[in-house]
C-alpha cells in the first residue's frame, strides 16, 4: 500500500491490513500510535525505560490481536490506552518507588534559552505533581490534557462512567493547583503570566 | 478539547500553562523501540500465519464418541445393530420351519418324556 494512502487510511483499516501481511500498515500503525502509548505510560510511570516496556508490550498485544480484531466494537487508540493503563497499573503496584528521568534537564547559560528552561522546569513540576495524584486521577487528566482524549473515550479507556471522569478530572485539577501553586515561586515564572 | 484554565484558581500563568509545557516536553519514541515494535510486528504476523494453517477436524470428545470408538466405530456399530435386528426377529417369528426340521431328524414319530416325574423320583431317592 502507498505511503501516502496509509496516511490517511484509519487505525482500524491499518490493522485489518496487518493482519492480512501488510508490512507498510504495521509500519504506520506503529508510527501513529507508539508517540501516544509511550507519552502516556511515561507521564503514568515517570520512568523513560519502564514507559517504553510498557510501550511495546502494549503494540504487541496489538499485533497478537489483529488476526481476531472484532471490527467497529472499539477504537484502536481507545484499546491500547486501556492496555496501557493496565500494564501500567500492575507495574506501579510493584513498584511504589518514583523516578524523575522524564523531563530532560534543561540546558544552562544561555539567555535565549530562558523560555525553554522555564517550560522544562514546569513539565517537570507538573511531572511532580501528576506523581502525587492517585492514579486514577493521574489518568484522567493525563489523558484529557495531555493526550487530548474526549471524556467519552476516557471514560471507555478507564471503563468507568464519563461523570465518573469528569469527577476524577475536577479534582485531580484541584489537586495539581494546590500543589503547584505552592511551587509557584521556585519556578520562577512569574514575568511570563 | 481541553478545558480552558480557570484563573482565580490556577497557579499563576494557569494549570495550562503546565500543561502546554509538558506537551511540548513529551517523551519521543527511541529508533531502538521502534525497531523492537516492529521485529515484534514480524514475529506476531509469522506465528499468526503458522496459526492459520489448515487444521484437522478437531476429534469428538462425547461420550457417545467415546462409546462409538471404543467398540470400532460405525462400520461395528452398523454390524452390532444388524445382529440385534436379526436378533429380535428371529426372537418373534413364528417357528413354522422347525415342525419340519424336527421330523426330518427326528422322524415322524413324535415321543414325550416326563421329564418332571423322573426328576422328581430322583429328588425322593436322595
Amino acid at each position: 500500500m502507498p505511503f501516502d494512502t496509509i496516511s490517511d487510511t484509519p487505525d482500524e483499516a491499518l490493522l485489518v491490513l496487518y493482519a492480512n501481511g501488510d508490512k507498510a500498515a504495521a509500519q504506520a500503525l506503529m508510527m501513529r500510535l507508539t508517540p501516544r502509548v509511550l507519552g502516556y505510560a511515561a507521564r503514568l510511570l515517570s520512568d523513560h525505560s519502564e514507559a517504553e516496556d510498557v510501550a511495546q508490550e502494549a503494540m504487541l498485544r496489538l499485533w497478537k490481536i489483529a488476526p481476531d480484531w472484532r471490527q467497529g466494537e472499539a477504537k484502536v487508540s481507545t484499546w491500547l490506552y486501556r492496555v496501557v493503563s493496565n500494564l501500567c497499573t500492575d507495574r506501579l503496584r510493584k513498584k511504589r518507588g518514583v523516578a524523575l528521568d522524564l523531563v530532560a534537564e534543561p540546558e544552562d547559560g544561555k539567555p535565549s534559552a530562558t523560555q525553554t528552561m522555564i517550560e522544562a522546569q514546569r513539565a517537570t513540576a507538573l511531572q511532580n505533581a501528576l506523581n502525587q495524584l492517585p492514579q486514577r486521577q493521574r489518568s484522567a487528566v493525563v489523558l484529557r490534557h495531555l493526550q487530548g482524549a474526549t471524556n467519552p473515550q476516557i471514560a471507555e479507556i478507564l471503563e468507568i462512567s464519563v461523570e465518573a471522569v469528569e469527577s476524577l478530572t475536577a479534582r485531580g485539577k484541584r489537586a495539581l493547583t494546590a500543589i503547584l501553586a505552592n511551587k509557584q515561586d521556585e519556578l520562577g515564572y512569574s514575568d511570563d503570566g | 478539547m481541553t478545558d480552558k484554565p480557570d484563573k482565580n484558581t490556577d497557579p499563576q500563568g494557569g494549570l495550562e500553562t503546565y500543561f502546554a509545557a509538558a506537551r511540548k516536553t513529551g517523551l519521543q519514541p527511541s529508533p531502538d523501540l521502534f525497531a523492537r515494535i516492529l521485529a515484534d510486528a514480524q514475529t506476531s504476523k509469522t506465528a499468526s500465519l503458522a496459526s492459520q494453517s489448515p487444521k484437522f477436524p478437531r476429534k469428538r470428545t462425547g461420550v457417545f464418541a467415546n462409546i462409538l470408538a471404543d467398540i470400532g466405530g460405525w462400520p461395528a456399530a452398523a454390524g452390532m445393530g444388524l445382529a440385534t435386528i436379526v436378533g429380535v426377529w428371529i426372537g418373534f417369528s413364528q417357528p413354522v420351519g422347525l415342525d419340519f426340521l424336527a421330523d426330518s431328524l427326528l422322524g415322524s414319530n413324535n415321543f414325550l418324556v416326563d421329564l418332571e416325574t423322573g426328576f422328581d423320583t430322583e429328588i425322593w431317592e436322595g
